[in-house]
């Protein structure tokens, strides 16, 4: 197993506009070992989201490669990246995307519905209700989204992150929508993820208080990382 | 298998959570299907007695009749079997053979009623005589008498339009008196054969080549010129009330199958609201892993617990709606319905299918093109 759970190699992201191709991402180098937090910081349009994009296989870089959990994504088909996505990444957004049909233990299992290998419902059930548990809203498990907290929610969203026991936890502003004192709860559950669980942590913030509490700190100007 | 099991559940709970909308919707296929029902039910009472009608006085679609004008020196059951041989390929179902005796006034005197008329013995393939209703349709107070001898009116058959049409004019005689009849006449024998095809194509030089082919030998052993002695008319007329027929018929199916693509339609502007109320969770689903057959197969199994529950419905409204349907008809039209015809299954599942395509694919397209960043993080930062 290798030591990082991702890689990025001179990754560059290019999007078309009608002003011509704008660069998004230049030639972006970063290690994110295993078991670290990383904060990513830097002003709006510097590609922060970007680069959580694409390393949560949501975009695919126009050059440069990307190795995750050991696997070079770039040679990887659109079925290998969905699988690899189902099973090494997991994503928090700053909305917190409940379905609000499904209870939180419902929304925590939702990667279940679509990875035939990850057995039965009971388990995966149980397994939704440890996670909530280690999260410390274990009592709220039967709950729907309508009956919570925006705290509780977006820990609902970090649980359903890690129920395919990700290799790489990212996040993209997980505390944007969160008062502060419930902002700095979520980030220490999410900075606590690497001793939990062992997975690894890439946070995107624009909170410098909550970018202290990683293990290492990066800023991104104009889509290169310093 | 399992993996579809899990999408179709959560099909389930999204449903749930709108009971209301997927009531409607279901309701909506349901009707769509009972109406189907009904104008197929509707298409298949009023055009088989049509085609009853027409067969009646005009004859069966495909119906020929061949006439020879010698036995090729062939006795009856040879001749019957090499005819058989010859039409095979293109009947229905085996030929009728039809002795023709020349023409006589087969009435007792005053001779009022009948004039002269060609006796006609019917026999099948295997030469065994044709059971017809003799004793019928023979003008009151008629009596016949051949070579001066009474035969019972039991024993004759005066046959309808279409089957003169069939087996040539004449008047039918029970085979048991045929030696009777011959004694009435010195003139020769001759055969004629009543083929059905059912086939609407003009076969008569088909026909007329296979059985010129199939005695061609023989009448070369006979010195007789086969082109001469082989005549094939075709016996259904009347095109144009079989084409109306087949005109009612397409108005119906167009109706049914009309109201069916309208169900269809109702459904895929339905799907198109779905797409669009669920284009976060597609997109959240695609974040978590989902492949794009996994936003195709969510489509698809909404459609599908619709359609499942229409059918179920409309089978059921069906069912409540027979005893109504049946004594209506009965009443009405004085014809027996049954709206869930054997026959009728298999359209409503293509119909079904119809439905399902109609209102699958494009929203499933469009679900599954979306960008998960798109729907889920429409901003860059």
């Amino acid at each position: 197993m290798s030591e990082f759970a991702a890689v990025m190699s001179s990754v560059t992201v290019e999007y078309p506009s009608a002003h011509g191709t704008v660069t998004a991402l230049r030639n972006v180098d970063a290690q994110f070992r295993r078991g670290t937090s990383t904060a990513i910081v830097g002003r709006s349009g510097s590609g922060k989201s970007t680069l959580i994009s694409v390393l949560s296989l949501l975009r695919r870089p126009s050059s440069g490669v990307l190795t995750l959990d050991g696997v070079t994504t770039s040679t990887l088909s659109d079925a290998g990246v969905a699988a690899l996505r189902s099973t090494a990444i997991g994503v928090v957004f700053q909305s917190y995307h409940l379905d609000s049909s499904l209870t939180a233990a419902e929304n925590v299992m939702l990667p279940w519905y679509f990875y035939s290998d990850s057995g039965p419902r009971r388990l995966a059930r149980h397994r939704a209700a440890q996670i909530l548990a280690q999260l410390e809203i274990g009592e709220l498990a039967d709950r729907r989204p309508s009956q919570l907290s925006g705290g509780e929610r977006q820990r609902v969203a970090i649980g359903r992150a890690l129920f395919p026991e990700p290799a790489l936890f990212v996040a993209d502003e997980p505390t944007g929508n969160l008062d502060e004192d419930t902002a700095n709860s979520v980030a220490t559950t999410i900075f606590s993820l690497p001793s939990l669980f062992g997975t690894t942590v890439v946070l995107v913030t624009h909170d410098s208080t909550i970018a202290a509490m990683a293990t290492s700190r990066l800023e991104l100007v104009k889509g290169e990382l310093r | 298998m399992g993996g579809l099991n899990r999408l179709v559940s959560l099909t389930i709970r999204f449903n749930w959570r709108s009971k209301a909308k997927f009531l409607l919707l279901a309701v909506l296929v349901a009707v769509g299907m009972t109406v189907f029902l009904v104008v197929m039910e509707l298409s298949r009472v009023s055009s088989e007695d049509l085609d009853d009608a027409i067969s009646e006085d005009i004859g069966e679609t495909g119906t020929y009749r061949i006439e020879l004008t010698t036995s090729f020196g062939l006795t009856k059951d040879v001749l019957a079997k090499q005819v058989d041989a010859a039409v095979t390929p293109f009947a229905s179902r085996p030929p009728l053979m039809i002795e023709v005796l020349p023409a006589i006034t087969p009435e007792c005197p005053p001779y009022e009623v009948l004039g002269r008329q060609p006796i006609l013995i019917v026999s099948d393939s295997a030469g065994d005589p044709a059971d017809l209703p003799f004793g019928q349709e023979l003008p009151a107070d008629t009596e016949i008498c051949f070579d001066g001898q009474e035969i019972p009116a039991a024993a004759v058959y005066l046959p309808s339009q279409s089957e003169q049409g069939k087996w040539g004019l004449g008047l039918a005689v029970d085979s048991a008196y045929r030696e009777v009849v011959a004694l009435s006449t010195s003139q020769p024998i001759t055969h004629s054969f009543s083929v059905v095809t059912n086939n609407q194509a003009d076969q008569r030089d088909d026909i007329s080549h296979a059985v010129i082919q199939q005695l061609e030998d023989t009448a070369l052993r006979q010195g007789v010129d086969i082109r001469d002695s082989v005549f094939v008319f075709r016996a259904d007329t009347g095109e144009s009330i079989r084409s109306a027929s087949e005109g009612i018929k397409l108005v119906y199916a167009l109706i049914g199958w009309g109201v069916l693509t309208l169900g269809g339609l109702g459904l895929l502007v339905s799907e198109m609201i779905v797409v669009r109320e669920r284009t976060w969770f597609f997109g959240l689903a695609r974040a978590v892993g989902a492949r794009s057959k996994h936003i195709a197969a969510l489509i698809f199994a909404d459609i599908l617990l619709v359609l499942g529950a229409g059918t179920a419905l409309a089978l059921l409204i069906s069912l409540l709606i027979q005893p109504a349907a049946s004594s209506f008809a009965r009443e009405a039209f004085q014809v027996d319905v049954e709206l869930l015809q054997p026959a009728t299954i298999p359209q409503l599942i293509a119909g079904a299918l119809l439905v399902l395509v109609l209102a699958g694919v494009y929203p499933a397209l469009i679900a599954t093109r979306q960008d998960p960043l798109d729907v889920l993080e429409p901003r860059v930062s």
